[in-house]
C-alpha cells in the first residue's frame, strides 16, 4: 500500500495548522506564530515550511489567496480543518490514555 | 575585477553534506562560489567569510522564485543551481537552518531521484541504441570484440562500464540513506571528512576519463584499419551463377529480361553490410531464389508474351547464395569463415538430418570445405585464400564438389 503524504502528521505539521486554523497567514507570519506559541521549541526551517505548505496545497489542505506584495497568504480549507479536527482529537485521546494507564498502574 | 578561478566538484549528487563543507571552507579561504556548471565551480576571490552552505535538491532544477523569496526572507541567499542542486548560503549565525524537519528534506531527495533515475533511463536508452547498432560485433564473444574493435577498446569500454556501475551503486545506497533521513541526523562533525572523499571521486572521474580518451581512439584505430578501400556498389561478384549452373543462370536472365530494370545479382559495399561493418574492406554478396511457385509466376508471364503452351524454365527448386569478402587481417578471415561454417553445421536441418563434409585440396588456399546435407541436398562450399574468403550456398541438380576447381581458379585470377 502505498505511504500516503499526510500519515503520520509531524509535528511541524500540526502546528502550522495550527496556526492557519486561527486565521489566513503567509509564510513568514506562520513560521513566527509556531515560534511563538512553542516559545522557540518548534523552529520551522523555510525549507521545512515551504515542503509542508507545498504538501498540504497538493492534498487540497489548504490552497494560496492573492498575493500581497511579494508575499502569499494561505487559508485552510475544509479538508484541512477536517484532518486539524482529527489530529486534535488524535492528540486528546493520547493525553486521557495517560490517565488511563495510572488507573492501570 | 577579482580573481577567479574554476574547479571540479568532486561530488556526487548525492553527497549534500561533503559539498556543503568543502564550499564553507572555500569561502573560509577566501574563495566565494559564483557559479557552477555540471562538474565545474568557479569560485571569486573576496575577504575570508564565515558562511554556512545548505544544498536543496530540485526535481525541477532550479528553485522557484517563491521559494527563493521564502529563504531570502530568512537569510538565506541563493548562490547557483547544478544538475538540480540549488545551492544556499547564509552569513548570519542566529538564522535557522533551511530544513528544521528531516522528513521534508527527504522527501526533497525522493523526488530529486525519481527525476535523476528518469534522466538515467534516458541516458541508457541512447546508449542502448548506440550499442545495439553495433550489437553484432559483440554477439560472438570476448575475442570478437577484443580482436575486431582493438584491445584498447575493449579494455576502456569494460573499465567504464564497471567504473559507471560502481559510482552507481554507491549514489544508490547515498540516496537510500536521505531518503531513511539517516544521512541527515548524522552528527554534522561527520561532513569535515570530505577531503578523502573527494580524493576518491576524482580518482573515479579521471579513470573514466581515460576510458573516454581510450574508446576514443581504440574506436578511431578500428574504424581506419582497412587494408584496401570500400568496395563500389554493383560490383560485379568474382564468383557467379553462371560458373556453377548456367541453366540456371540462363533461367534467371530469361525472367529478369521480362522485368523493367531487373536485376539478381545483388551486391553490396561493407557500409550496407550491418553485421561486418569493420571486419571487411570489401564484401559483397549476390542472391538467387527461384521455387517453383515462383518460376509458375514468372512463366505466366513469359507464356503471356511468348508461348502460351510454354514449359516451366526450370523443372526442380533452384537456389544460390554467394559472399565474397575481403577481411581486415589473415586471422579475421579465419575466424570468420570457421564461424559461418559451425553456424551451418549448427543449422536445424544439418544438426538433425545429418551432412556429407569434406575438405577438398586446394592448392593456394588456405581452407576449401564442402559440405552437402542430407535433406534436399543444400551444398555449400567454404573457401579462404589469406584474407579473402568465398563462400556459396547452392540447390539444384549441379554437384557444387566438381565445379569448386573452377571456382578457385576463377577467384585467384
Amino acid at each position: 500500500m502505498p505511504k500516503k503524504a499526510l500519515e503520520p502528521i509531524t509535528e511541524s505539521m500540526y502546528y502550522v495548522l495550527l496556526c492557519l486554523h486561527e486565521k489566513n497567514m503567509n509564510g513568514s507570519e506562520i513560521a513566527e506564530c509556531v515560534r511563538a506559541l512553542t516559545s522557540d521549541r518548534v523552529r520551522l526551517g523555510p525549507g521545512t515550511l515551504y515542503s509542508i505548505l507545498s504538501t498540504f496545497e497538493e492534498e487540497n489542505i489548504i490552497k494560496k489567496l492573492d498575493a500581497e506584495g511579494r508575499r502569499i497568504p494561505y487559508c485552510m480549507t475544509s479538508k484541512g480543518e477536517e484532518l486539524f479536527q482529527k489530529e486534535v482529537q488524535r492528540l486528546r485521546k493520547c493525553i486521557t490514555d495517560i490517565e488511563g494507564i495510572k488507573v492501570i498502574s | 575585477m577579482n580573481r577567479e578561478k574554476t574547479k571540479y566538484t568532486p561530488f556526487g549528487v548525492y553527497e549534500y553534506e561533503y559539498m556543503e563543507a568543502w564550499l564553507e571552507d572555500m569561502a573560509r579561504e577566501g574563495w566565494m562560489l559564483k557559479s557552477m556548471f555540471t562538474c565545474f565551480a568557479t569560485f571569486e576571490e573576496t575577504d575570508p567569510r564565515e558562511l554556512r552552505f545548505r544544498i536543496v535538491p530540485n526535481a525541477a532544477f532550479k528553485a522557484e522564485d517563491e521559494e527563493i523569496s521564502f529563504y531570502e526572507e530568512n537569510g538565506w541567499h541563493f548562490a547557483d543551481c547544478s544538475r538540480g542542486l540549488n545551492v544556499f548560503y547564509c552569513e548570519d549565525p542566529q538564522a535557522p537552518e533551511l530544513f528544521t524537519d528531516t522528513r521534508s528534506f527527504s522527501k526533497r531527495t525522493r523526488n530529486y531521484a525519481i527525476g535523476a533515475a528518469l534522466s538515467v533511463l534516458a541516458f541508457g536508452y541512447m546508449l542502448w541504441m548506440v550499442l545495439s547498432s553495433s550489437r553484432d560485433v559483440y554477439s560472438e564473444g570476448i575475442l570478437h570484440m577484443i580482436h575486431e574493435m582493438g584491445a584498447l577498446y575493449f579494455l576502456s569500454l569494460s573499465v567504464l562500464v564497471v567504473t559507471v556501475v560502481i559510482v552507481g551503486i554507491r549514489s544508490m545506497i547515498k540516496y537510500a540513506q536521505h531518503a531513511k533521513r539517516i544521512a541527515r541526523e548524522q552528527k554534522i562533525e561527520g561532513k569535515r571528512n570530505y577531503r578523502r572523499l573527494a580524493a576518491v571521486n576524482k580518482a573515479w572521474a579521471l579513470v573514466a576519463l581515460a576510458c573516454v580518451v581510450g574508446l576514443i581512439i581504440g574506436g578511431a584505430i578500428a574504424a581506419f584499419d582497412f587494408d584496401d578501400t570500400p568496395a563500389v556498389q554493383n560490383k560485379h561478384h568474382p564468383v557467379s551463377l553462371e560458373q556453377v549452373d548456367t541453366e540456371f543462370s540462363s533461367a534467371m536472365d530469361t525472367v529478369l529480361d521480362m522485368e523493367e530494370n531487373g536485376q539478381w545479382a545483388e551486391s553490396y559495399d561493407y557500409w550496407v553490410e550491418e553485421k561486418h561493418t569493420v571486419l571487411f574492406s570489401e564484401y559483397r554478396e549476390v542472391q538467387a531464389d527461384y521455387s517453383d511457385s515462383y518460376i509458375d509466376a514468372d512463366t505466366d508471364t513469359l507464356q503471356k508474351h511468348n508461348d502460351p503452351e510454354g514449359t516451366p524454365l526450370l523443372s526442380e527448386e533452384h537456389y544460390y547464395w554467394g559472399i565474397y569478402a575481403k577481411a581486415r587481417s589473415e586471422k579475421v578471415a579465419e575466424r570468420y569463415l570457421e564461424e559461418s561454417w559451425q553456424s551451418v553445421i549448427k543449422e536445424d536441418k544439418v544438426d538433425k538430418l545429418g551432412s556429407d563434409e569434406k575438405s577438398l585440396s586446394a592448392e593456394g588456399f588456405d581452407t576449401a570445405e564442402y559440405l552437402r546435407t542430407n535433406d534436399i541436398g543444400y551444398q555449400y562450399l567454404f573457401l579462404r585464400r589469406g584474407k579473402e574468403i568465398e563462400y556459396i550456398c547452392y540447390l539444384g541438380p549441379e554437384n557444387l564438389e566438381d565445379h569448386a576447381e573452377a571456382i578457385m581458379k576463377d577467384l585467384s585470377d
